[in-house]
Order: structure tokens, then C-alpha cells, then sequence
């Protein structure tokens, strides 16, 4: 089986994108390796994808969606990079060429860094032809796991899609003209209106599709809100293991302070999970190179200015702005900018 | 900021778990200021994380219940008000590991600060006239140091070689790097050594200097025998020490196995510096998170290569060192000996007794994280209150939580100590029932074991901690435990007061040391077998 394997980023995640797409190397140096990218390279920044540690980029540019800059500017980064993922899994389903002939496609968040082969993945694929992994695999045992993890996957999505794998035809291509759709229409983390980006749409996964297989494995998308019930164990053979099976791939969300006081709060002192971190924390240092902190070429107007969250709501809630203002990123008279400036004083940070 | 006024019920509530003891004890500006510690405490000193006790972390609390901090009320009254009811979590085991593990510097960082820059060589004539000293039987010895000015069980063993070789009429050449370092070094393609003869420091030189010299040296006149012992090769540049050996014309010689550096680039074989690893194979994925993971590979090429140049016969001073080490490498040796540092000779005597008083348990030696220290410290506070134990800390220097008493005990850095070992002395004068020798990685030897054991004392070890593990599993000697909740279910049953004095009247012995190498070569001589 012919196995593509993407991920969706900008420049300033191309230095976990370089983690991930090396640990793919190392495990499955037979994949092919694709970098989605919804940015354009930072001025003076010299990328070469010649000598990044993946066969390809597609810029989400070119995945042929209807009024793009339109499209872009309703999204924020997270909501644009996980907006494309769908339209991105459709065109490969749709166009072999577009695909390189493969037979299996993979998706991993940036942030995700594979420990050992996927075989589990593709095995499963055999028989069917969607597969997930849950955020959770086990209940939480004491109330604070309930509230930070159980609730939150509540709200955010049974299903965590820093993965998702699909054989490429049948009910994999239909699942993928379905999630392509509400993802054009629909990517928002708008949490009080049931959205959350691309993932609370999955919750209905199983019951839309047939041939779906819920990965349970707890060497699978091991991250902070599923660690209190995987204890991680390095043995004297050298094998590390989460919840008794081999660790697979981690998900390193949140690196940063946040994401080490959740660590903290579900890891206690399973020390293995630190060491792991700081690998991850090692690693991301030595990829450091051309990624500007914050960058993303969609983030501010012409002039420069940040775009506020609120005008990027404003916009796509009202056909009549986007049909107004079908360069929302221009600034300066008779601009969107100038427009919501006006309409709302002081809103702009 | 101090807050003016301290609401009575508020202190009567706080006073139920406050420890003013201890607070000043932390706090000596409050001492010195002779305030009252617990006014102090609520009027504003938990603002500035001052605990309350040793029980109570307030930057923990804060930091497990985010609610309260946003609230800004003393976090331990809280706790004692609704807290404690709710089931709040008051801190986090994180473990002392994770202490080593937070902000824990990259391995080459931590190189690079250790590393001077400006260390030259000395002009060569030094050199030249120093090896003009040597006589026809050359013995040159590898380490870490110079184990001259150095103090340590395994610079005294050097001590006692090197005494063993001049007296046998041995030229002897000691070399060590320049600078110390915890690994092989492959960055340095002319390292500066270190050159000791016959016991007298001669300075320090480029490694290719010190080829080219006593190449001169040998053509001039080849040795008529030579050897060679490589204790260790911590800061060495292998290729270099290879160099040196086979510029003096050697082909064969020893090697020890004092520490793992020939299995990996942590000489302790601890994974990240907190776990025992086992020494997997080296593209293992706990090698792939590893800090000396890379370091591994090029140091363990290094040694093969060593290997490969000269016939290397391999001294490990236990058998459980050398078990562990058969089964981790691959190395070609030319041949394996088990050779003790000390052996345990019986004396007279009886040890003390002290049947009615609380059990004393020890630690000994430096109290460093891989001897396991943070463990006795933590168990010793889990069990400061408890009258069935009393605890001890035996060694250089303390710097002791309240929990554990300390006893200073100067080491021995003269080979005229040899029948006067001050630890066994106050092992025995303390009246030591247990030792924990809790060390968390393969110990090669331990002298501190042997010590205790000397004096009465037994001695409890993990099971993953080699030559100790070994040792203390012998009859009569101490107990072997697989874990650190077992060392505590040990103290908490009291299980452990079967091995006081009392219950065991433990024999005494004398330790014997060993001269290394120079029991393995005709002294007279100087063949080498």
C-alpha cells in the first residue's frame, strides 16, 4: 500500500512540522511526505523545500477554493490551518495525480512526532477504510481529569484530528467530499454554536460513514489530556511504552507554560513524560532555523496593522461585507479595515 | 505589603497547622527581626510563598487551584477553611526527578560551560627531559584525573597502584586530560594531557607532542617491557590515548571497568540522568530521547576501535559489573578478570548494641542524586516524627534537611589510612543499623557497601544498583528491594527493624585493598602475563 502522509502548518510551526516529518523519515522512510502550507515564506527567510525533510508542499493556494482571500481572511491560523485539511484529503481522493498514486492518506498535526512505525494504521486499513483516535480512551479517575479533560473533549471533539487516516476511494472519498464541505462552509472554534475547527464535525463520523475503526490503542496520540490514564514506562530493552503498549506517536500540544502545567497536573511524577518533552523541546531548538515566532503572512493588513479576531467574525458573518470587500486585506480608504474601524471605535487593539 | 489586621478566628485556624519552627528556620530574616513567625506569616509572608511548613507549599496550592489564586486569599487558610473539605489537591509528587528534569540543560551546553578554551600546551623540551627519565620498563596508566592531588576511593586504589609499580621497579607514566569532562571528547583533534612520573606532576602537553617525544624516546631504545592500564577514558580523546600507547611501542594492556563510559556517554548508564537504562540497543527509542544518545554512538565507535587496535584485557572490579557489561557490548577483549578493589577480611570484636533506642539509619558519602539522596531525604522526612527511627548522614559535608543528623567524616586521601578506614570507624561509633546505599544506577564497586558491612551496619540496595545489589543480597549483609514505595513499605510496616544490630550481632571485618593492575604483572620483573 502506497501511503501519503500530510501535515497542515505555517512558518511559525515549520519547526514542529521539521520534528514530525524527521520522525516519519526514520520510521516510514516509504511514505511520502507532504507539507500543507497556508502562509507565504517570511521576507529574507530562505526556504527551500529541497532541503526541508519532506517530498513536497502544496500551498493551500493552490488547492483551487473558491474566493481564497476571502476565504482566508474569516479564518484565524488555527481555523485556516485546519480549514484546508479537508479540501486538501478531497483533492487526493478525487485526483490520482494530485494523490502520486497513493492508495492510503495520513494526516498528523505539526505538533505530533511518531515514536514507532504506524503499522497498527495501515493494518487497520485493510478492513477499513476510516480511522480515528480518541481523545480520551479511558475514563478520568478524579474530578479535576472530568473537568479538564473529559468536558473539554465535550466541547472540542470525541476525536482528537491531529490524526485521521483514510484509504483513498469508497467510504474514505465520501467521508472526505463531506468533510471538505463543512470545512469551506464551517471551520470555526465556536464553541457556543457547537463548532470547534475541523474536530467536533468527526464526532459524527461513525454514524455518517461506514468502514470506521475508533484506533483505542493508548500508544496512539499519547498528549496531556490522556496521560492520566497512560503512564508512561521506558523499559531496560529500551522500548517506551504509554498505558502497556508501545508508544506510537505523541502529541506535543501546548509547548509552552500552559501545556507544561497541564503535563504537570495528569504526569505527577511518571518522570518518563518529562524526558520525552525535553527531547521534543531539544529538538525543536535545532530546527529553529528560518521560523519567526508569530509569523503568518494572513495575520495583519496590508499596512501591517493585526487583524483584530472580531473583524474576521464580523466578515464572515455578513455576506454583504464579503461581497463589499472581496480584498479584505487592503487597508487605507474605502478598505474592510477602515469600514469596521469606523463601525466599531476602539475595537482595534 | 503587609496586610494591617489579622482577624483572630483567622489565626486560631492558622495556628492548627502552622510550624513556627520551621518557619524561622527558613526564614532567618524574620528571626533576626524577632517577629512573631506565624503573625508575620498571615499579615503577609505567604504573598512572598514563605510555607507554613514543611507540609504546605503555597506556590503549589496556587498552582494546583487556580481559583484560589485569582481570589488573592492566604492560600493555607483556605485550605483549612474549604479546601481540605473539597479534597484539593495541596501538591503535586512531582519526584526529584523531575527537579533534574525541568530546565535540565542540553548536554553539549553543559560541555561548553565546563570547557576552557585557552589551555595551551607546554614547549616541548619540558617533556623531552621528563621522559629522558624513564627507565626500560615502562607502565603507563589512563585516567580521568590526576590522581595525585585527588581524593576518592578509586584515586586511592590508583595510589596504591602506582606505589606497587615504582617500588617494582616500573617507570611509570600516568596520564590525564586537561580538562575533566563526563564524556569522551571528539571534538579536540590535539587534546592537552596531563603527564605524571612516578608519582610528580610534569605539566601539560598536546597529545601529539607527547606521541612524538616518547616516540623518540622508544626509537631511541625500545622498552624492554611495556604495559599499559586505562582506568578511564572520561576526557580523553580515544584516538589520541590510542596514539600515545602505540607511539611507546604497545600492543597490549588493561582496561577497567571503574564506570559504564564504554557503554554509553552516560558513564552511569542513567537515561537523561534519572533512570538506570539498561544500556538497550543503541538505535532503542529511549537512546532516541536521550540526551547521550548521540554522544553514544561516536563514544562506543571510539572504544571499538580501541579495542580493535590493541589486546585489551578487561578488569571489572565485581562480577556483577562484569556480567553487565558481557552482556551490553560486543567488545573484542583479549581476555576478563573480576578484580575487587577490597575484600572483607573478619577482625575481633563485637558490635555495639543498642537494643532499646530507635533504629539508626544512614546514608554515606557525598549526597549526590545518583547515590540516591533525594530518596533518603524524602523518606527521612516522611518519617522525621517517628520515634522507631532515628536518621544519619555520614560523609564530607552536609547540608542536611532537619530531618537527618549529620556526622562529618574526613575521607581518607593517603594509602597509610589503609588499615584505618575513618568511615568504617564512624559507621561503627555511630552504632549505624542500616546503611541505604540507595544508589539508582549500576554501582561497578562500593567501597561505601564494604565500609558498612566493616562496621556492623547492613546495607539496603535496589536491585538495579549492580555490584551494591550484589553485595547486599549476600547472606547476613542487608536486603535487596525492587522500588522506592518498597523502601517505604519497609519503614512504615517496620519491617525494616529486623535488621538492626540487635536482631542480627553482626561479625566486624577488616577491608583489605587491592593494587589494581600491579596484581596482575610480575613486579620484579615486569613481565605482563
Amino acid at each position: 500500500m502506497t501511503v501519503l502522509c500530510w501535515s497542515s502548518f505555517t512558518f511559525s510551526y515549520l519547526d514542529r512540522a521539521r520534528v514530525l516529518f524527521e520522525s516519519l523519515r526514520r520510521h516510514h522512510p516509504d511514505w511520502t511526505l507532504v507539507a500543507l502550507i497556508s502562509d507565504e515564506p517570511p521576507p529574507g527567510a530562505d526556504f527551500d523545500p529541497a532541503n526541508e525533510p519532506f517530498d513536497r508542499v502544496v500551498w493551500a493556494t493552490d488547492l483551487g477554493i473558491a474566493d481564497y482571500e476571502s476565504f482566508l481572511f474569516q479564518h484565524d491560523v488555527v481555523e485556516m490551518c485546519t480549514a484546508v485539511k479537508g479540501p486538501f484529503l478531497d483533492r487526493l481522493s478525487r485526483d490520482p495525480d494530485f494523490a502520486g498514486g497513493a492508495e492510503i492518506a495520513v494526516y498528523l498535526d505539526p505538533d505530533t512526532a511518531v515514536f514507532a512505525p504506524l503499522d497498527a494504521v495501515i493494518a487497520r486499513l485493510q478492513n477499513f477504510d476510516i480511522v480515528l483516535t480518541p481523545h480520551l480512551a479511558a475514563p478520568e479517575l478524579e474530578e479535576a481529569g472530568v473537568l479538564d479533560n473529559e468536558m473539554s473533549a465535550l466541547r472540542t471533539g470525541i476525536y482528537n484530528l491531529g490524526f485521521v487516516a483514510i484509504r483513498l476511494g469508497c467510504e474514505g472519498a465520501r467521508f472526505a467530499a463531506w468533510w471538505a464541505q463543512r470545512l469551506l462552509d464551517f471551520c470555526f472554534d465556536d464553541i457556543p454554536q457547537g463548532l470547534f475547527t475541523d474536530q467536533r464535525w468527526c464526532d459524527q463520523v461513525p454514524v455518517l460513514f461506514d468502514r470506521v475503526s475508533i484506533l483505542r490503542d493508548p500508544g496512539f496520540n499519547v498528549a496531556s489530556w490522556n496521560i492520566s490514564r497512560r503512564p508512561v514506562a521506558i523499559g531496560l530493552d529500551g522500548t517506551i511504552t504509554a498505558g502497556g503498549s508501545p508508544l506510537r506517536f505523541w502529541h506535543f500540544t501546548k509547548l509552552g507554560v500552559l501545556g507544561e502545567a497541564m503535563t504537570r497536573r495528569y504526569a505527577r511524577d511518571n518522570f518518563p513524560v518529562y524526558e520525552i518533552w525535553n527531547w521534543y523541546r531539544r529538538e525543536i531548538e535545532r530546527h529553529q532555523e528560518g521560523v519567526p515566532s508569530g509569523w503568518w503572512a494572513h495575520g495583519t493588513y496590508a499596512d501591517g496593522r493585526p487583524i483584530p479576531k472580531q473583524h474576521r467574525r464580523h466578515y464572515r458573518d455578513s455576506a454583504e461585507l464579503r461581497q463589499r470587500f472581496p480584498r479584505p486585506f487592503a487597508s487605507g480608504a474605502d478598505s474592510l479595515s477602515a469600514y469596521l474601524d469606523a463601525l466599531t471605535p476602539g475595537a482595534v487593539a | 505589603m503587609h496586610d494591617s489586621d489579622v482577624k483572630d478566628e483567622d489565626r486560631a485556624l492558622a495556628a492548627t497547622a502552622f510550624d513556627a519552627e520551621f518557619y524561622l528556620a527558613r526564614n532567618p530574616d524574620v528571626a533576626e527581626a524577632g517577629m512573631d513567625a506565624l503573625e508575620h506569616f498571615l499579615s503577609g509572608g505567604w504573598r512572598e510563598n514563605r510555607d507554613p511548613s514543611r507540609k504546605f507549599s503555597i506556590a503549589s496550592y496556587l498552582d494546583l487551584n487556580e481559583d484560589v489564586a485569582r481570589s488573592g486569599v492566604n492560600p493555607l487558610l483556605h485550605y483549612l477553611a474549604f479546601g481540605r473539605a473539597e479534597n484539593r489537591l495541596v501538591r503535586l509528587d512531582l519526584g526529584f526527578r523531575y527537579d533534574v528534569l525541568r530546565n535540565a540543560p542540553t548536554l553539549e551546553a553543559r560541555l561548553e560551560t565546563g570547557r576552557p578554551h585557552d589551555i595551551a600546551g607546554e614547549p616541548m623540551e619540558g617533556l623531552a627531559a621528563a621522559f629522558a627519565l624513564l627507565g626500560q620498563s615502562l607502565f603507563i596508566t589512563v585516567s580521568h584525573d590526576a590522581y595525585v592531588d585527588s581524593v576518592g576511593g578509586v584515586q586511592l586504589c590508583l595510589k596504591r597502584e602506582a606505589a606497587a609499580l615504582v617500588e617494582g621497579g616500573w617507570s611509570h607514566l600516568h596520564l590525564y586530560p586537561a580538562v575533566p569532562s563526563p564524556v569522551s571528547d571528539f571534538e579536540t583533534l590535539d587534546p592537552v594531557m596531563g603527564v605524571v612520573i612516578d608519582g610528580q606532576t610534569c605539566g601539560l602537553f598536546e597529545a601529539s607532542k607527547i606521541a612524538t617525544a616518547i616516540l623518540a624516546v622508544q626509537k631511541a631504545q625500545p622498552f624492554k617491557t611495556l604495559g599499559f592500564a586505562i582506568h578511564s577514558l572520561l576526557g580523553h580523546s580515544i584516538p589520541s590515548v590510542s596514539t600515545v600507547l602505540a607511539s611507546a611501542g604497545a600492543t597490549a594492556g588493561f582496561l577497567w571497568l571503574h564506570d559504564q563510559a564504554s557503554l554509553c556517554a552516560s558513564y552511569t548508564l542513567l537515561r537523561n540522568d534519572v533512570a538506570f537504562c539498561g544500556a538497550p540497543a543503541i538505535d532503542s527509542q529511549a537512546c532516541s530521547i536521550c540526551v547521550y544518545g548521540l554522544r553514544r554512538r561516536v563514544q562506543v565507535a571510539d572504544h571499538m576501535a580501541f579495542f580493535e587496535q590493541f589486546a585489551v584485557t578487561v578488569l571489572a572490579p565485581s562480577q556483577a559489573q562484569l556480567d553487565l557489561w558481557l552482556a551490553s557490548s560486543a567488545y573484542p577483549a583479549a581476555a576478563v578478570h573480576v578484580h575487587p578493589h577490597a575484600v572483607m577480611n573478619p577482625r575481633s570484636g563485637t558490635a555495639v548494641l543498642a537494643p532499646d533506642g530507635p533504629l539508626r539509619v544512614a546514608f554515606l558519602g557525598f549526597p549526590a542524586n545518583h547515590k540516591g539522596w533525594p530518596i533518603f531525604a524524602a523518606l527521612a522526612a516522611q518519617f522525621a516524627d517517628d520515634p522507631r527511627y532515628h536518621f544519619l548522614h555520614l560523609g564530607k559535608q552536609g547540608d542536611e534537611p532537619p530531618a537527618i543528623d549529620f556526622i562529618a567524616v574526613d575521607p581518607p586521601n593517603d594509602i597509610g589510612d589503609q588499615m584505618t578506614n575513618a568511615m568504617v570507624q564512624a559507621v561503627e561509633a555511630a552504632g549505624v543499623d542500616v546503611a541505604l546505599i540507595l544508589s539508582i544506577c549500576p554501582e561497578t564497586f562500593c567501597f561505601t557497601a564494604h565500609e558498612a558491612v566493616a562496621a556492623g551496619a547492613a546495607v539496603v540496595a535496589f536491585a538495579d544498583s549492580g555490584a551494591v545489589a550484589r553485595f547486599a543480597a549476600q547472606p547476613g549483609r542487608g536486603q535487596v528491594i525492587s522500588s522506592e514505595p518498597e523502601l517505604t513499605a519497609l519503614f512504615a510496616t517496620g519491617e525494616i527493624i529486623a535488621l538492626s544490630r540487635a536482631a542480627r550481632n553482626p561479625p566486624l571485618f577488616d577491608l583489605h585493598y587491592s593494587q589494581m593492575t600491579a596484581d596482575f604483572i610480575d613486579l620484579t620483573v615486569g613481565a605482563i602475563p
